[in-house]
């Protein structure tokens, strides 16, 4: 006689409920304590590889939708800022053409942007009610952190790769236009690294293959961002995105370089001055500044060939070998003067500007012209004044409620203006009446 | 003996394409056991199309052959939001409530729905809250895009041969796709715009969009002087439906519902009309859809890390829900409702195809991936899980 099935106190589903929540409760005790492996998030394919090399390329059609998705993904990322700059050599500034320069957010309030020593950011496009501010910046490198306004994007990923050579790819390249960033595709067909002091990792040195302009953001098409675009001698070079990343943290954190300066400017040659000082290739010294470590060695009209060897093609190359050597050691300055060449020891100083605008440092030396005012005859390099778009030649009639003022009358209406606010200068600069406002920190 | 093609062991009886098949033949096995999307090989129960598709695309796909390259998927994006719309039909023609046996199976279904949603998101969102992977969207919306696409479960259609607990389970598997599709319209209208106001809006513009289609659609049908007129007039309204879905950014499954429910609730045999000729175009479009979906993979770590919490907390959200529904609305569910469930079926891809479809980011690929793999492993365990019909006669646990 069978004995009476017995039956089970829980019902099979019941079971099979505890097991699985059992199972559940321990798979995620145990998930929670693991490590996400990448912090450059989900990009790198994991397995995916063998099956890509099996794979088609990408058409020219595809690679447009590729890109123009990317341009979409990237558009809270990557934004463009309208620059007004400092006089160039060319005589032409910012301030009357100003150009766009690409931002790309690297916190939620901040974005790292190639912005130029005396260059002043104006407004973030798209965002005419915001004021963006320079909150670090490192001359030495020219980049600097700049606030925006707040938004909750994604900072973009890293590639899995090093920086020691790319093969030949397509890469996507943000530049800056009056309307905002655009993401275009651009063949990177040479990569070459190249060790800058300036930088700890060596540059991708692309020449001038790009086709795109310094400062221009670059990425992977597949969304990971691979550097910065900055312009040198031989035409251009990648930085890596983990060197920027590097020197946005020095930045954040105070550890910026302190650029090395020697308190002279200078310019580029022209036909008429390699005539009539036979020079053929550097830049002409135009100022020395008398309390600076040149006063003495470099006089004006002197031809600088060459910094410790190395030429100095352009007044960009002249002050980024200066700002690269630490101040305190000595440089040698091989000159032409009166025909003949010179090597001059110079010991380089702090850049005296470098803090001037933060201090509240007007920067100004001015020259009293009875009953018209006061003439610039100089403007210190990122102070208050270079900021506030004055330059040498231009003829102070207003400061404030006073006309034609003194020199004296100019400090003494500065000095009266309290932190934060400004002081309203009326000037004449080529026979046109123009306004600008001193700004105290 | 091993009886292949059985179709008593199938909850909710055979599918359609079952049903146009040859007669099952014994053993060996024949050349179109490929094409049986359920009962094949003999295993108990399920086996959905996903299981041949989806790695049929992964194989045509652009990380292997690219036949279907990224231009290709990208022509296809109409039609995958005309499938998903098709899709969103089927769900809103399912959705009779007028019994109230019905209502009671619907909130049955509900709950079992939201159950899986609660768990499966709440899970994950700690997860990668604790994980802190570089994601692109909010992790809440992520985990909750997961919890969506695990509450669909597939849905058998049913045959008169089937038992009264084989149909209940179907028709709550019909049933719960409701809560998923609702909620995952606010989540992609979220991804669009991140504030409530907005969400609400774009939400309402899809109610709106798809009850107005509806409303068209049905003055049409009503005037059609034939079948083949009718045909095209219900396949135009379907067309419209994808289609404004897809320009206006709304979710086309949410559209699709809408203009299902209004089709439902007409006078007349307009659900009928549209359910018969909807039939026609059934399979090619969840050919398509299931193409596409195989083909949009890409194993990233990302994905890797999100399959087994999703297959994992999937099983133990339906059996949870399943469980509590069978409480909730005794009498009428069956025992081993949660079990009948674990087969992920079609909606849940769908919904992670859209979500990936409308966003473009790294991480809703990553999430489609994740769920295109989990509803493989899914229906797995399914075959494992769920029981057979004729082991467990038709009861219900009081």
């Amino acid at each position: 006689m069978d004995a009476p099935r017995r039956r089970p106190a829980l019902s099979r589903e019941t079971r099979l409920l505890i097991v699985t929540i059992a199972v559940s409760a321990v798979m995620l005790l145990v998930l929670a304590r693991f490590r996400f492996p990448s912090d450059n998030g989900p990009s790198p394919a994991a397995v995916a590889a063998p099956l890509e090399r099996l794979a088609a390329r990408a058409t020219f059609e595809e690679l447009a939708g590729i890109v123009g998705q990317l341009d979409r993904r990237l558009s809270g990322v990557t934004l463009a800022f309208r620059v007004a700059g400092a006089p160039s050599d060319r005589g032409s500034t910012r301030e009357e053409s100003p150009s766009y320069v690409p931002g790309l957010r690297v916190a939620r309030d901040l974005a790292l942007a190639q912005i130029g020593e005396g260059d002043r950011v104006q407004a973030v496009v798209g965002a005419s009610d915001f004021t963006p501010v320079v909150v670090a910046a490192d001359a030495v490198r020219g980049i600097a952190l700049v606030r925006v306004p707040p938004a909750d994007v994604t900072a973009p990923s890293l590639p899995s790769e090093g920086a020691g050579g790319w093969t030949s790819r397509y890469v996507a390249v943000v530049e800056a236009t009056r309307g905002g960033t655009a993401t275009r595709p651009v063949f990177l067909a040479r990569t070459t690294p190249m060790l800058v002091p300036r930088w700890p990792q060596p540059l991708l040195e692309t020449g001038r293959t790009l086709g795109a302009s310094s400062g221009a953001f670059v990425f992977n098409i597949d969304g990971t961002w691979l550097g910065l675009l900055v312009a040198d001698e031989a035409g251009g070079a990648i930085v890596p995105a983990s060197a920027l990343l590097q020197a946005v943290d020095d930045m954040q954190e105070g550890r910026v370089r302190v650029a090395g300066d020697v308190g002279v400017e200078v310019q580029s040659l022209t036909p008429a001055i390699r005539r009539a000082t036979g020079a053929s290739q550097g830049v002409v010294v135009s100022f020395v500044d008398p309390a600076g470590p040149a006063n003495g060695h470099l006089r004006v009209g002197d031809v600088v060939d060459a910094i410790d060897g190395e030429p100095t093609y352009s007044p960009d190359t002249f002050r980024v070998r200066i700002n690269r050597v630490d101040p305190g050691a000595s440089v040698r300055v091989r000159v032409m003067r009166d025909r003949a060449m010179l090597e001059l020891p110079i010991a380089v100083s702090t850049r005296a500007g470098s803090a001037a605008a933060s201090s509240g440092v007007l920067g100004l030396q001015l020259r009293r012209v009875a009953g018209i005012g006061s003439e610039v005859v100089r403007v210190e390099a990122r102070s208050v004044a270079a900021l506030s778009g004055l330059r040498e030649g231009d003829m102070i009639t207003t400061a404030g409620s006073r006309t034609t003022p003194a020199p004296a009358d100019l400090v003494q209406a500065w000095r009266a203006v309290a932190a934060g606010a400004g002081l309203l200068v009326g000037f004449e600069r080529d026979g046109q009446h123009h306004v600008t406002a001193l700004e105290k920190p | 003996m091993i009886r292949l093609f059985d179709s008593a062991r199938e909850a909710g009886g055979r599918d359609p394409l079952d049903a146009e098949l040859p007669a099952p033949a014994p053993l060996p096995i024949d050349w179109t056991f490929l094409l049986r999307t359920r009962a094949a090989l003999g295993l108990v129960p399920i086996t959905a199309p996903a299981i041949v598709l989806v790695p049929i695309g992964m194989l045509l796909g652009p990380s292997a052959l690219n036949v279907l390259s990224p231009n290709v998927l990208a022509h296809l994006d109409t039609v995958i939001s005309v499938a998903l719309a098709a899709l969103g039909v089927f769900v809103g023609l399912a959705l009779d409530l007028r019994r109230v046996a019905d209502r009671r199976l619907f909130a049955a279904a509900s709950l079992e729905a939201a159950v899986t949603v609660t768990i499966v998101g709440g899970a994950l969102v700690l997860l990668l809250v604790l994980w802190h992977p570089r994601l692109d969207h909010a992790p809440l919306l992520v985990a909750l895009v997961i919890g969506v696409a695990a509450a669909a479960s597939s849905a058998g259609t049913v045959d008169a041969s089937a038992d009264e607990r084989s149909l209940n389970a179907t028709r709550i598997a019909d049933l719960d796709d409701v809560v998923p599709i609702l909620v995952g319209a606010l989540l992609l209208a979220a991804a669009w715009r991140p504030t409530a106001g907005g969400m609400l809006w774009l939400t309402l513009v899809s109610a709106v969009a798809g009850l107005g289609i509806g409303v068209a659609g049905w003055l049409l049908f009503e005037r059609a002087h034939g079948p083949a007129e009718r045909g095209l007039f219900v396949l135009g309204s379907v067309v419209l439906l994808g289609g404004i879905a897809s320009y206006m950014a709304l979710s086309p499954l949410f559209v699709g519902l809408v203009a299902g429910l209004f089709w439902t609730y007409t006078p007349g045999r307009a659900d009928q009309v549209i359910r018969g000729d909807l039939q026609k175009l059934q399979h090619p479009l969840v050919v398509v859809l299931l193409l596409a979906a195989g083909a949009s993979i890409r194993l990233d770590t990302l994905a890797l890390w999100l399959i087994g919490p999703f297959v994992v907390f999937r099983l133990a959200g339906k059996l949870a829900g399943g469980w509590v529904a069978s409480r909730v609305a005794t009498g009428l569910t069956p025992v081993d409702l949660g079990a009948l469930l674990i087969p992920a079926g079609l909606l849940g891809l769908a919904y992670a195809l859209l979500f990936w479809q409308s966003t473009g980011s790294p991480t809703a690929q990553a999430v489609l991936t994740a769920i295109a793999l989990g509803t493989l492993a899914n229906e797995v365990i399914a075959m494992l899980v769920v029981p057979h019909t004729a082991d467990t006669a038709p009861q219900v646990e009081s």
